[in-house]
């Protein structure tokens, strides 16, 4: 069956994202709190992470772009990013995170401009991820709406 | 996000962000874990995908929670006379901090358990945060196998 089909693919894309390491068991936590009466939570809850990352990202771009690094302040959006990315199940962008919290903390220029690369390839792959996994998610759920009016 | 097939509703309290309260009262019909009283927990994180994962978790392990995103915020609903059974408390707070908050908090006379949070553990950051009142230092995810045990001995002890 079609729909069977496509959750199977759901499931199996998921695994891959786990063994790749772009997710963790904090994901499967998000994506159990989804109910029948509340089926876009995880659509929203996606959309809201990547709506505040790209904030975070921004905001980090503005400070190491500054002639001089407040490094307190790129610490302290490394550490939300990494807050906002832990709680999806972001593992790989929780590493990028950390690595940019300890290039601050080593107040090495060229470190955190590094980690900083590396935050913004990890949060691409991440919400390309989480993308993908939502429209799954809404095509499956379409899928089963209109087999049951039928 | 919540429709009312799964919920008892109880009204809403109202919506928004940052300082708003974000507490709807409205309860999920089948939680993943049940409790012999009812049990109230407030959130306060600014970072809108932390609280709405940590409110999300609570919810759906049978809590009623509210969630602000300021510790002047959640000052002022325990102030106004809101109780709780445990407070979720991010460190790193805009304005008042979260140890700024816990030690308003208990400066209040207010003795339940509070779990502080922060992005990543820390040691001075711990003794930090436990000196101004919280119960327990936890690193972020927030997940069951961290609030569980917290939520039994609540339960009970009520």
């Amino acid at each position: 069956m079609v729909g069977t089909d496509l959750r199977q693919q759901l499931r199996n894309y998921i695994q891959s994202s786990h063994e790749q390491g772009i997710l963790d068991e904090t994901f499967d936590r998000v994506k159990n709190l989804e109910s029948d009466g509340n089926p876009q939570f995880l659509s929203e809850i996606f959309s809201m992470f990547c709506h505040d990352a790209e904030n975070g990202i921004a905001e980090l771009a503005r400070f190491l772009d500054e002639p001089v690094i407040d490094y307190e302040n790129v610490s302290a959006f490394a550490h939300q990013l990494k807050g906002s990315s832990s709680s999806v199940g972001g593992n790989r962008m929780v590493l990028a995170c950390c690595e940019l919290r300890q290039a601050c903390s080593n107040k090495t220029k060229e470190g955190c401009f590094e980690a900083f690369d590396k935050v913004k390839r990890e949060y691409c792959i991440l919400r390309d991820n989480l993308n993908f996994i939502a429209q799954m998610e809404k095509t499956i759920l379409t899928n089963e709406a209109r087999r049951r009016s039928q | 996000m919540a429709s009312d097939t799964d919920y008892d509703s109880d009204g809403m309290r109202g919506n928004g962000d940052g300082g708003l309260s974000e507490g709807n009262g409205r309860r999920r019909k089948h939680p993943f874990m049940t409790w012999r009283n009812n049990l109230r927990a407030l959130v306060v994180d600014n970072a809108r995908t932390c609280r709405i994962m940590e409110s999300g978790l609570l919810d759906a392990y049978g809590v009623e929670v509210e969630a602000v995103g300021t510790g002047e915020a959640a000052v002022e609903l325990i102030a106004s006379g809101e109780t709780f059974d445990l407070i979720v408390l991010e460190m790193f707070l805009p304005f008042m901090s979260g140890p700024e908050t816990a030690r308003t908090i208990r400066e209040m006379g207010i003795s339940c358990k509070i779990l502080g949070i922060a992005p990543m553990y820390c040691e001075k950051d711990a003794q930090e945060f436990l000196a101004a009142g919280i119960d327990e230092f936890l690193e972020k995810p927030f997940t069951p196998e961290l609030f569980i045990p917290f939520l039994m001995e609540i339960d009970n002890q009520k």
